[in-house]
């Protein structure tokens, strides 16, 4: 069993606000990330899980048993807990496997030994036992990184940026087999990044982080789909953001009647947030849109569209993108966030 | 935050009272008996000594700049034939002790003595540290300005002149006042050479009364002119330009029709800094091999080994207690600690070893000559010189790794024995290691305060010398050189990087 409780922990620095208040409650064999961008307090809330730093106010629980407050800390060899930081930080006067085996006290050296072959094997490094960490390259340090710390069976473990200094292959490949190893060891997780599409693939739950502030809760689809205000929604993914008016239950913008999920309240005007992929351009010769821009990836391509004065940013599929200077109608599919007053 | 572990604070603190506690002792001492101190520094003879110690200093600082200067340049900076063979030669000296090459000297030219002697012999000791300082500043120097200097039409001796020296002024200003803190507190050669300085004759006075007030109110006064020394120091030294890459190839000046001088011109300083005083040692050794006492000779090998080893692995300990509170525990009796050891750097040996004596003969009898008094007079001199090679091999170990230890269940200060000890091992090792060829070397203390039973290659040597039996003293010298200073200068790592950066 592993839940974590954080109530209300804030840390100051210098005065500074690091963390405001922060909830999280992260259940047991839970994968939970942390999203947000740089400076957003995101190490300083590992730092503060881990014991640290102690925090200005708030309470840290694991298990139901108080591990930190502004008074007191436990000390983070007592935490049971295990960290893989974003360098892997090996221990350099050690090899691969006593690396692995650095947290495993009290067993008997056959124990330990087969813990450690058993974590070499989940990790697909049994080859390398004794190989010195400096011959390893950044994915297999990465992957000792993380059988160190799970080696120990801690409650909880703490990875902070872990796939950053990878290259964009090696990075997917590897959150698939850390995802993999952590689901086979039933650990429950707290992942901490600023690459959103690292959170919404590898997390079963994510919060997302801003200015210290934790700004939404939710699976992975439900933050995507629903940010609950503008800031997110352009913070995860492309959205195109456009003024709007409610009129008639549906959102009056320059892009026709659109449907917007939640609570409407009539004549309210406000801040429409469109994902680029929801976007379809039919090539028409009467359209009111015109091509002024495209950026091909291949799979698919970003086309802007000028349409009555106002830019707009889709996404198409690739071959079929139209070209710039064509005439274009503009439909919206399927429903859009509406955020009133801003 | 952290609290330092107990070991740690006790280690520190004791070190910190030890290399302090004597030096006040004497300071105390003298002021409560001021009128007699004041009267003996009141003479005519104090006049003479301070214009002698004076002339000393500044003679030797101008000659080694020159010297030290004149060979990084040319070797780092130009297409001098044999560069980095002349690179090797100019630090070569530092494996050789001062009162070594002093003895090298009188044994060639007998009757040696005076200030030129002093003035020869301590400059080629001496020009090594500004070559090391100089070749590192200047290897860091980025030559695309020298380049951009030319084609703005600056001929080769203005751009050494007004783009070259400017930027390697700091280093060199630095290594001057070092030259003259080593000639203020040199001790050995300038008493072989028979010239009057505060050293020879604090000691001269010391050895000749009873009366110990005369040589303490001498060395207060040596305290306090390397004291003004160490200010001066520590405000020009200035601040270094951070290393930077090096930007491709580095220009190296076309001497053209000085090739061939320039060379000669190092070749000279060599034969004068290294092959003569080596040959002369290998001569007189051979000479002196017939009727050389061989179980005297391993007697003092091993009372020098022994010294050298303790005090090695006692500074060590001490030394690695001082950097790791003050590296990774901040707190202000780290601080304080650390800043006290410092202080005593660069203060006279014969000043630490009066000052033991004092308080030994006077507070602590029960260690008054044995060889633990002889052994926190190393703690003392050496303790600044372990801590400077400590600091790095420590304070590289990531606290990332100390964190990860304590969240795998290993405490902190078990994290540090398993995590950041380990790591730093080879460097804490080479520092100790220098800190014990040093200490081989070491005269002035060593005879002070030495128990009369125990003989060392240095205190041997010194023996022979004083009774000018060059050809005794001689084995003893080479061994020396071949024993303590070849290995110190090959740990020593400004001029391992300085050497490669010739050759690159």
């Amino acid at each position: 069993m592993a839940e974590l409780n954080l109530r209300g922990v804030t840390k100051t620095f210098d005065g500074l606000n690091v963390l405001q208040g922060v909830d999280l409650e992260v259940h047991d064999r839970e994968l939970f990330a942390v999203l947000g961008a740089s400076a957003a307090g995101k190490s300083t809330l590992l730092r503060l899980i881990a014991g640290f730093e102690k925090p200005t106010d708030g309470t840290i629980e694991l298990d139901g048993t108080e591990i930190s407050n502004s008074t007191s800390v436990l000390v983070p060899e007592k935490r049971n807990l295990g960290i893989v930081p974003q360098d892997s930080a090996l221990f350099p006067h050690l090899d691969v496997s006593q690396n692995i085996g650095f947290g495993l006290a009290g067993l008997s050296a056959k124990d330990k030994s087969a813990r450690v072959a058993e974590l070499l094997e989940l990790v697909e490094l049994t080859e390398f036992a004794n190989a010195r960490v400096d011959q390893l390259s950044g994915g297999q340090a990465q992957r000792v990184a993380l059988a160190r710390a799970l080696a120990p069976k801690p409650a909880l473990i703490l990875l902070d940026e872990p796939f950053s200094a990878l290259d964009a292959e090696l990075r997917s490949r590897l959150r698939q087999d850390v995802k993999a190893a952590l689901r086979a060891e039933g650990a429950t997780a707290i992942l901490v990044t600023h690459d959103q599409e690292e959170a919404l693939s590898l997390a079963d739950k994510v919060a997302v982080l801003r200015n210290g502030k934790i700004v939404q809760v939710g699976a992975p689809t439900e933050i995507y789909s629903s940010p609950v205000d503008v800031g997110i929604a352009t913070f995860l993914g492309d959205s195109v953001l456009i003024d709007g008016a409610v009129a008639g239950g549906k959102i009056q913008t320059v892009l026709g009647k659109l449907t917007a999920t939640g609570e409407l309240v009539e004549g309210q005007a406000g801040t429409v947030a469109i994902r680029s992929e929801n976007f379809y351009l039919q090539p028409n010769p009467q359209g009111d849109g015109e091509v002024v821009g495209r950026v091909f990836f291949g799979h698919d391509a970003v086309v802007e569209v000028d349409i009555r004065g106002v830019k707009i940013r889709a996404r198409s599929n690739g071959p079929f993108a139209p070209e710039v200077g064509m005439k274009v109608t503009v439909w919206v599919r399927g429903t859009v966030n509406f955020y009133p007053g801003s | 935050m952290r609290k330092a572990p107990a070991l740690v604070v006790v280690l520190g603190v004791f070190a910190a009272l030890v290399t302090t506690v004597p030096i006040g002792y004497l300071a105390v001492r003298l002021i409560q008996g001021w009128q007699a101190a004041l009267a003996e520094i009141l003479r005519f003879r104090t006049l003479e000594l301070l214009g002698n110690t004076g002339l000393l200093v500044l003679a030797v600082t101008a000659s080694a700049l020159v010297i030290g200067f004149s060979q990084a340049w040319l070797t780092t900076k130009t297409n001098v034939v044999f560069a980095a063979g002349f690179a090797v030669s100019a630090a070569l000296p530092l494996a050789i002790p001062s009162y070594v090459m002093a003895l090298s000297y009188i044994s060639i030219f007998n009757g040696l003595s005076g200030f030129f002697a002093a003035w020869l012999v301590l400059t080629l000791a001496t020009s090594p540290l500004v070559f090391l300082a100089v070749t590192a500043a200047l290897a860091r120097l980025d030559s695309s300005s020298e380049e951009v200097a030319r084609t703005l039409g600056l001929g080769k001796l203005q751009v050494l002149l007004k783009v070259t020296w400017p930027q390697v002024r700091t280093a060199a200003t630095a290594s001057g006042l070092l030259v003259a803190l080593y000639v203020l507190g040199e001790f050995g050669a300038i008493a072989l050479l028979r010239y009057d300085t505060f050293t020879r004759a604090i000691y001269n006075a010391y050895r000749g009364s009873f009366d110990r007030t005369s040589a303490a109110a001498l060395a207060v006064v040596l305290l306090l002119i390397t004291l003004l020394v160490i200010w001066f120091e520590r405000k020009y030294r200035g601040e270094y330009v951070a290393s930077k890459k090096q930007l491709g190839k580095k220009l190296r000046v076309d001497l053209g029709i000085w090739r061939l001088p320039a060379a000669l011109w190092l070749g000279l300083i060599a034969i004068f800094s290294t092959a003569l005083p080596i040959a002369s040692l290998v001569i007189w050794s051979i000479q002196g091999s017939a009727n050389l006492d061989l179980g005297v000779l391993l007697d003092a090998l091993w009372g020098s080994v022994q010294l050298a080893g303790l005090a090695g692995i006692g500074i060590g300990i001490f030394g690695t207690a001082i950097a790791l509170w003050s590296i990774r525990y901040r707190s202000r009796l780290g601080q304080i600690v650390e800043w006290s050891s410092w202080s005593i750097h660069a203060v006279p040996a014969i000043v630490v070893g009066l000052a033991l004596v004092f308080f030994g003969a006077n507070v602590t009898p029960w260690i008054y000559q044995t060889s633990w008094l002889l052994l926190i007079a190393y703690l003392i001199l050496f303790l600044p010189n372990a801590l400077a090679g400590l600091a790095t091999p420590i304070a590289q170990v990531p606290v990332l790794l100390e964190e990860v230890s304590q969240s795998l269940g290993v405490p902190a200060n078990k994290s540090m024995a398993r995590v950041v000890l380990p790591i730093a091992l080879p460097g804490i090792v080479a520092a100790v290691s220098l800190v014990g060829l040093t200490v081989l070397k070491e005269l002035p203390a060593t005879l002070l305060l030495r128990p009369s039973s125990l003989n060392t290659l240095a205190t041997r040597l010194w023996g022979a010398t004083e009774d000018l039996a060059y050809s005794q003293a001689a084995p003893y010298a080479l061994l020396l050189v071949i024993i303590a200073g070849l290995p110190a200068l090959a740990l020593n790592l400004q001029a391992r990087r300085a050497l490669s950066e010739v050759r690159s």
